[in-house]
């Protein structure tokens, strides 16, 4: 692919957290997770630190106020529209909980590598598991990342990180109510 | 009947993925199998289900869910629903123990009569062990090649779901 088109594919997707016209707001199932606007004074936007006020809102009742970038949402809608049995093997339909904290964890540690560093995180893969949990993942030429969220109560998720080599692969578990720095460093690397 | 035979490292397990269940990277492009689709299935446990290459082509195991009921259902699978890929038996034996060891087994399936929605299957093999870490589950889906493979495009894909009447 010729250069120009890469970075013009690669800004056309980080685009997509940036301000989003009101016009464009997201769907009914959004809000029902609580990631729709719900409060139109608020305006719309996507992971920007200079447009939000993501922490207040995190830690009162969920990201009201907020939305996410079309791609992603879309992601989300077509996930929240599974139901049991969705591969038709006996998959759970997935766990709202943790399509919730999934979600979230996009908008805290996006919010937080834009304020620190001023640059956009990348949108993840966000898949359904056959055990009702969410795998998020980044994924590009050099480095990967695998989160998923299983637990409801949002306390722990795991993560593995590596450059290709699995000999020299890391995983654990991490709070995601919390910045993890391990988890911040690696994020680092998608934008 | 036929006996459980030993499964050699350098074989082929052949394994089905319902439409439903498989991606296509950010741009639309590229089908892939995600990690995700490793994890146990809560019913059925955390054993996975695949055919040995010595007796079935990826054909047959396609053709093959056409006989099957599917999950909870007295209906048959439509086959052209589901793609094919594989893994070598040596990527699933040399996970290390730390991270879940997976042992992979003949599991010939035979019955007389042959129940409606369960046929006969004399390739069947199971991995056994927890699927649950996200190192195994990542190596695993590294290793995987399509032998029948999906569209190659999401818009593609979506036209094949309507005249599957998905």
């Amino acid at each position: 692919m010729h250069m120009n088109t890469q970075i013009r594919n690669v800004s056309k997707i980080r685009n997509d957290y940036r301000l989003k016209p009101l016009s464009r707001n997201t769907q009914q199932n959004n809000r029902e997770w609580g990631i729709g606007e719900k409060n139109p004074r608020s305006g719309l936007v996507g992971i920007s630190v200079q447009h939000t006020k993501f922490h207040p809102v995190y830690t009162k009742t969920g990201i009201e106020d907020f939305t996410l970038g079309s791609k992603f949402e879309e992601e989300i809608r077509e996930i929240a529209d599974l139901n049991d049995n969705w591969d038709e093997e006996g998959a759970l339909k997935p766990d709202y909980s943790n399509l919730k904290n999934a979600t979230l964890f996009v908008l805290k540690y996006g919010n937080s590598i834009l304020k620190t560093f001023g640059k956009n995180l990348s949108y993840p893969e966000i898949n359904p598991c056959k055990d009702g949990s969410i795998d998020l993942v980044w994924r590009d030429k050099t480095n990967f990342l695998i989160l998923n969220f299983r637990e409801p109560n949002g306390q722990i998720a795991n993560f593995y990180f590596d450059q290709y080599d699995p000999n020299l692969g890391r995983q654990g578990g991490f709070v995601p109510s919390e910045l993890d720095q391990d988890i911040l460093n690696y994020l680092k690397k998608f934008v | 009947m036929w006996e459980k035979e030993t499964i050699p490292d350098p074989d082929k397990l052949y394994f089905f993925i319902h439409i439903h269940a498989m991606r296509y990277d950010k741009e639309g492009n590229n089908p892939f199998v995600p990690e995700s689709s490793l994890t146990n299935t809560p019913d059925s446990g955390p054993n996975k289900s695949s055919d040995w290459s010595k007796y079935h082509r990826p054909e047959d195991t396609r053709f093959l869910r056409g006989e099957e009921y599917k999950f909870g259902q007295k209906i048959f699978k439509k086959p052209d629903e589901y793609f094919i890929y594989s893994t070598l038996v040596s990527d699933w034996r040399s996970i290390d123990q730390q991270h879940g060891k997976q042992s992979v087994e003949h599991d010939p399936i035979y019955n007389d009569p042959i129940p409606i929605g369960t046929p006969n299957n004399r390739a069947h093999s199971i991995i056994i062990g927890n699927k649950d870490d996200l190192k195994l589950r990542t190596i695993i889906a590294r290793s995987i090649k399509w032998e029948i493979a999906p569209p190659d495009t999401k818009i593609e894909c979506k036209e094949y779901k309507k005249t599957l009447g998905l």
